[in-house]
């Protein structure tokens, strides 16, 4: 921008107090109103991308269907990523004995435990399923004692939180390094949330986490667009005003040989 | 200097910015048809997603709307537009066919305004 006319103060002061008339004030508020509705629509859309993304990550996860565990996963071995909320598949047999609570856990607005028990299954390993919700520590339902076969969603253990202060079988996490070295067996890297079983559980069960919703990027990129717009609102203002200030205050014709430069270029 | 008169100062500045006007206005005016098909086959068939073959087109329109609209704005400044004009121009852009009329409108008129540029302003 260049300095013009006899406001003689720095240019952009000298713009802003052209800004600064009521007229312009008042476009500034349309404009701004115009941002605000911009802006929320962006945030529509980008809400209107997170569910799309995560919509078609459970279509996705149906669509893979159940599997056998012991085909997915070795015991052991690291969990591999993908594998996360997949549902599967497994037979065995409960250990009653190897059964811990998992303190501070909420469910549909209460607080509880989940149970997670141990079970041999028929493959060999051992899988720690978390059977279900319940709000208090004493009134545990056994598990079924004969074999049954559960289907989940599989998941990750857990970060490792002390247990210090808690009740014997009581944890703060899902942390199978305490597990390993409590249950019999070879146990899986992951646990199951347990959905359905044969026989019937009589637990609440818990549902299995969805993983982070990635986003879908047609709907992100229409958000992205909203905030373009904007800005570009601004960005009109903004050249009206300094329009209408040239206007006002045209350059010296001596100035720079270029004869009263009522528009000029921004660069 | 009369405040009012669309008086042009810089013709060739305009001429370019009106050449660029006039290339967006026709591009969008043709995306603006080809979203139409867009969205009868998406609404009126039900074709979502990957089932719609001009399903990642609104993406792109989007973007080039807004070229459009910055085309608008430094041709509108440049001649003189008030500012109900202007948006009324970039809205032309928005609604099917009219961009194509509007796009001639406008095209003649800033030509005629160039034209009387150096004489007594109209």
């Amino acid at each position: 921008m260049r300095a013009t006319g006899f406001c003689r103060a720095p240019n952009l002061g000298c713009v802003l107090r052209t800004a600064l008339r009521p007229r312009w004030l008042g476009l500034l508020a349309v404009a701004l109103l115009f941002v605000v509705a911009f802006v929320q629509l962006g945030r529509w859309q980008l809400g209107v991308a997170e569910d799309k993304a995560l919509k078609e990550q459970l279509e996705a996860a149906k669509k893979v269907g159940v599997v056998e565990l012991s085909t997915v996963l070795q015991p052991h071995s690291p969990f591999p990523g993908e594998l996360s909320g997949r549902p599967v598949r497994a037979t065995g047999t409960y250990a009653a004995d190897e059964q811990v609570l998992v303190t501070d856990r909420r469910l549909d607005g209460q607080t509880g435990w989940w149970v997670v028990t141990a079970l041999h299954t028929d493959a060999g390993p051992t899988l720690p399923v978390l059977r279900g919700f319940v709000t208090s520590p004493d009134a545990v339902p056994a598990p079924p004692a004969g074999p049954v076969t559960v289907r989940g969603g599989l998941a990750p253990a857990e970060s490792p939180l002390s247990s210090a202060g808690l009740p014997q079988g009581q944890l703060r996490s899902v942390d199978l390094s305490v597990l390993v070295n409590q249950w019999s067996g070879d146990l899986y890297n992951a646990f199951v949330f347990l959905e359905e079983q044969k026989p019937a559980s009589d637990l609440t069960t818990v549902p299995t986490p969805t993983p982070t919703p990635g986003i879908n990027w047609r709907n992100a990129s229409y958000a992205a667009q909203w905030w373009v717009f904007a800005l570009f609102a601004l960005w009109l203002w903004w050249r009206m005003v300094r329009d209408a200030h040239r206007q006002d205050h045209p350059a010296p014709a001596a100035g720079e040989g270029d004869p009263a430069p009522r528009h000029t270029d921004d660069a | 200097m009369p405040d009012n008169s669309p008086q042009i100062s810089d013709v060739p500045g305009a001429r370019s910015r009106l050449t660029f006007f006039k290339v967006m206005a026709f591009i969008v005016g043709v995306g603006l048809l080809v979203l139409v098909v867009e969205m009868v086959l998406s609404y009126g068939f039900g074709m979502k997603g990957d089932d719609n073959p001009l399903h990642w087109w609104p993406q792109p329109h989007g973007f080039i709307y807004m070229v459009y609209l910055v085309a608008t704005a430094l041709l509108g400044f440049k001649v003189g537009w008030s500012l109900p004009k202007m948006v009324g121009v970039m809205l032309a852009g928005c609604v099917p066919f009219l961009s194509f009329w509007v796009e001639r409108k406008v095209a003649r008129e800033v030509e005629a305004q160039m034209a009387t540029t150096g004489s007594v302003s109209a």
